[in-house]
């Protein structure tokens, strides 16, 4: 967690181990990070490493903490800064490559000094950047992004991806989202919003529906769409402590056993959990 | 203020509970009963599990109890339980484990309620013996089961294996228990996979006919 102001949002972020994790003595293989700028602009990203991959626990520390970082240069770059400036998609694609390509390069980096291979730095990545009612969005692989609207609606932000299997998906570390284009999903909102999750693959099943039977072709759908029962309470529980004033620290220490067995879905995840929950 | 919210259903699929009630007593050692049931339990998640309906369908819960009860998988779909290896050691409380499995069902179809259609749930007891130590409230638990049985909240089967009291069963249960035929508990998990997949799929509102369950019970 970074944090230079204080804060113009309400937030909580963190991560907790699967069971699977906890049953072998494994650390978590997620990791997520918040920037508020004094700009403000706010970054949030999340990394979920590949559970057989011996080291991602390392790149998706070092992915989140690049990305957050680099946007939070160009936060508080002259252009961006700049009255007449607006990120549109075009340059926000464009960034996102870049800044994508950065973060692989790093973790190559981490792989030589550990005298390992890349693959077992797999990670995927989510990264958002918002100010006022401006919300861009950046990922490579699966994860979820749900965002609450000014009525109090909630929809999601991606399309995570899916590989050929079920449980499979696109890592930053691979080279094929550099040669295809669609495995780098990101988009440009400017429509009011008023909280935003961005979460990992391990707690989709509880806030999520996301798998339903197909009356054709597939066996099953997946219709993306977040939780109200879910979000809602979560959100206006975040908006309630923070107008109360509770420390921040306080907040996160709640989160934190709220990710670790918060509801039946989240007390038997098998997968590692991360949530960042923002409410503006 | 702590940070609490709802479980999101995973699909909205009509939905079947089956809660187990495990007896893993020192006594289920013997003819290594807690193993094979153990398999048993694992070879049904995995049939239901592999079919591709009753998988999203199919809720399971397991409570095990010896010296205390735990409810060691919450109501999940089979894909996502994570179900612990059994160990048999202690004595028999059994009556708390019931009476656990009957609140698991009632908060579950809170859970249920507005969000997905359901089925009546079912809770199914698996015991070689009766309640130990003395003291335990079975007037209560028989009260709850003859209370859930005719309000229709839930169907309650009691299966006895080896020493099991079936006398006790029978003063516990609603339905006559059965015993069970050996160790052929990979037998009666196929069977009440066999019989899940029929419950769960057969349309909404109409009664389903499940297989005999000759190939596992005592005669």
């Amino acid at each position: 967690m970074k944090k230079k102001i204080s804060s113009p949002i309400a937030y909580c972020s963190g991560s907790s181990a699967g069971l699977h994790h906890t049953a072998e003595g494994k650390t978590c293989q997620d990791a997520s990070m918040v920037g508020i700028e004094a700009s403000g602009w706010v970054i949030a990203a999340v990394a979920d490493g590949a559970g057989s991959s011996q080291h991602s626990h390392l790149s998706s520390q070092l992915a989140v903490k690049t990305i957050v970082d680099r946007i939070a240069k160009l936060a508080a770059s002259d252009r961006w800064n700049a009255p007449h400036f607006r990120l549109e998609d075009k340059f926000w694609r464009e960034t996102s490559i870049s800044l994508f390509k950065v973060v692989r390069e790093e973790i190559i980096r981490l792989a030589k000094e550990e005298k390992a291979d890349i693959e077992d730095f797999n990670t995927t990545l989510i990264v958002a950047c918002m100010k006022g009612n401006v919300l861009a969005i950046a990922h490579v692989g699966d994860g979820r992004v749900a965002v609450r609207d000014q009525a109090g609606n909630w929809a999601a932000g991606i399309s995570p991806f899916r590989g050929r299997y079920s449980n499979e998906t696109v890592f930053v570390t691979m080279e094929d989202w550099l040669s295809n284009p669609s495995m780098l999903e990101t988009s440009v909102t400017n429509k009011e919003f008023t909280g935003l999750a961005l979460l990992t693959d391990g707690v989709e099943h509880a806030a999520f529906i996301c798998k339903i039977l197909s009356s054709e072709g597939a066996p099953f759908d997946d219709p993306n769409i977040p939780s109200k029962e879910f979000w809602e309470p979560l959100h206006q529980q975040l908006v309630s402590m923070y107008r109360k004033g509770e420390p921040h620290k306080s907040i996160q220490a709640k989160w934190s056993q709220f990710l670790k067995r918060g509801t039946p879905n989240l007390a038997s995840a098998i997968d590692d959990k991360t949530i960042i929950l923002i409410a503006k | 203020m702590e940070f609490k919210t709802q479980d999101t259903n995973e699909n909205y699929e009509e939905k079947t509970l089956c809660v187990f009630v495990l007896d893993c007593s020192g006594s289920m050692i013997r003819a290594d009963r807690i193993g094979k049931m153990e398999a048993g339990l694992r070879e049904f998640m995995k049939e239901i599990g592999d079919d591709t309906a009753t998988s999203q369908c199919l809720e399971i819960a397991v409570i095990t109890y010896s010296a205390e009860f735990q409810l060691v998988v919450q109501p999940t779909l089979v894909e996502r339980a994570n179900l612990p290896k059994l160990v048999a050691d202690g004595p028999t409380l059994m009556i708390p484990a019931i009476d656990e499995a009957i609140r698991v069902v009632e908060e579950r179809k809170k859970y249920y309620r507005g969000m997905v259609p359901y089925r009546r749930p079912f809770i199914i007891l698996l015991t070689d013996g009766e309640p130990y130590p003395e003291g335990q409230d079975f007037a209560g638990v028989k009260s709850r089961i003859q209370e859930g049985e005719s309000g229709a909240h839930f169907t309650f089967w009691a299966i006895g294996v080896g020493e099991a009291n079936m006398a006790f069963l029978t003063g516990l249960s609603v339905r006559p228990p059965r015993k069970l035929e050996g160790t052929k508990f990979m037998q009666f998990f196929e069977w009440l996979g066999n019989s899940m997949k029929i419950v769960s799929q057969a349309p909404s509102g109409s009664k389903a006919k499940i297989p005999s369950p000759d190939d596992w019970i005592e005669c």
